[in-house]
């Protein structure tokens, strides 16, 4: 730590640095787990970084609780994460490091029914490379080690390995035209050291798009289409389907401070035998900017969206900053979700009311803090009252 | 192919694409919209398979280990995964 303190203060006396600290946190009960459900979360760090390079740490704390009604594992664990991020003309490294401590014995189901076991802590390093000529092209390939360490209940195998390899690589190429095209792939593999598993599955996305086009009456419309050719099993040993999915989205603006922005997005899973409908998506959001009293800006946001796949979910929302005086604004927010449910008796769907309301206040040197204040309820009986209070404060950016 | 045509063209594939389906699978995989994910992580804590991790601040589901149990569905605060 003291080497650590000693090379970062280096860093900062030698060259010219951004610094940027955060810290957040938030108290949850949740609908769900009425009674003794709750979530209470964590996150700090700092980012710090010159003209062509940053690094970050972040380090999370998750605590929840184990719900009265339905059984959740949920899971109290320490995570924290170093990013490094080094740029020379048009490549990237991206070097990166995930330790993940879970602080009480949290459960996991293993895979192909081998029984469940007890997550330890995790180590996940992984690197990224890219290159970049803006506009134009640009490619990048991924590789990340995942390993966990897991204790494993009904087995003679106490001690396991659930490890996973992943790797990945994209291009894509801005035509002359408008439009782009677009081609990736990523590798999996999932071994549990002990057991007789080991499984890996690939996919490899093309996809093309026309990139906003400008109707007259301010429109701008986006489409976009991909095949995502799928090979390997999912967890009943069949066969994953080849996915299609197209998206159209629209952008139009009623006037200066007036926009409507709306999202289709329909998928199509390509089995062996037939194809059928995937997961479909419509969605509609409105925005409404202006001055407010204070110096910063002001906007009100309205939206819903639907979704259906196997399970159909329902959500209206509404989010609005409003400048009261210099530097001070009201924080507004609002849900209404409808979706399925595994709590017994409600009929397999619920829903979620959220509204809420806070204070954000931001000052000239960089230093930012707020916090809300969410009320939620929702069909569950006997139903109750939930709340989370959300704050944090931030230091964005300061110059050394 | 003026634009108007190629709007039409593709009005038609998708009402065409539209008809000749039947409805999801029970099991058919999830989807995460990427733009509504925030990365807060509920949906990787929740999951009792393992099979969702947040990378690069989105959350990514394995569709070898999902269960679809639908259970990152339910928690999810922005409605991103569907």
């Amino acid at each position: 730590m003291k080497l650590f303190a000693v090379l970062l203060f280096s860093v900062v006396s030698c060259f010219a640095v951004n610094f940027e600290g955060f810290a957040r946190m938030s108290a949850v009960k949740d609908s769900i787990n009425y009674g003794e459900g709750v979530r209470n979360w964590g996150q700090g760090g700092f980012r710090i970084g010159g003209d062509n390079w940053n690094i970050l740490l972040d380090a999370d704390k998750v605590m929840s609780g184990e719900g009265a009604v339905i059984p959740r594992y949920y899971r109290n664990h320490l995570e924290a994460q170093l990013e490094g991020r080094f740029t020379f003309g048009g490549f990237t490294v991206n070097p990166e490091i995930q330790l993940d401590k879970d602080i009480d014995s949290a459960m996991v189901v293993l895979p192909l029914s081998l029984g469940e076991g007890y997550r330890n802590s995790a180590l996940r390093p992984g690197l990224s490379l890219s290159y970049s000529l803006p506009g134009v092209f640009s490619v990048s390939s991924t590789g990340r080690y995942w390993k966990r360490d897991i204790t494993a209940l009904d087995s003679d195998v106490e001690d396991t390995e659930w490890t996973n390899l992943n790797y990945g690589a994209d291009a894509v190429w801005h035509t002359p035209v408008g439009g782009y095209l677009a081609v990736g792939g990523v590798s999996h593999q999932t071994r549990l050291d002990g057991f007789d598993y080991d499984r890996s599955w690939s996919r490899v996305d093309i996809s093309a798009g026309y990139e906003p086009v400008k109707f007259p009456s301010m429109t701008f419309l986006t489409a976009e289409a991909e095949y995502s050719l799928y090979t390997g099993e999912d967890y009943t040993g069949a066969t994953l389907p080849d996915r299609f999915t197209a998206r159209i989205r629209a952008v139009q603006n009623v006037a200066r401070n007036v926009m409507f922005n709306v999202t289709f997005s329909q998928a199509a899973d390509l089995y062996e035998d037939e194809t059928r409908f995937g997961p479909f998506q419509s969605a509609l959001k409105s925005q409404y900017k202006f001055s407010g009293w204070g110096n910063s800006p002001s906007s009100i946001m309205i939206g819903g969206q639907l979704t259906e796949s196997a399970i159909t979910t329902r959500l209206g929302e509404l989010e609005g900053r409003i400048s009261l005086v210099s530097g001070l604004s009201a924080l507004i927010t609002g849900k209404l979700w409808y979706g399925p449910s595994s709590v017994a008796g409600t009929g397999g769907y619920r829903t979620r009311e959220i509204i809420g309301g806070g204070l954000e206040f931001r000052m000239n040197n960089g230093l930012n803090t707020f916090v809300i204040y969410e009320r939620e309820a929702s069909n569950l009986a006997p139903n109750d009252v939930w709340g989370k209070i959300r704050g944090g404060v931030g230091f964005y950016p300061a110059q050394f | 192919m003026t634009r108007f045509t190629k709007l039409v063209f593709l009005t038609v594939l998708g009402l065409a694409l539209f008809m000749a389906c039947d409805g999801p699978l029970a099991n058919a995989m999830l989807t995460v919209d990427t733009s509504r994910c925030v990365g807060c992580g509920e949906c990787e804590d929740v999951c009792p398979y393992n099979a969702i991790e947040v990378i690069d601040g989105d959350a990514v589901i394995d569709p070898g280990l999902c269960h679809q149990c639908n259970q990152c569905v339910e928690i999810c605060p922005e409605g991103a995964i569907y």
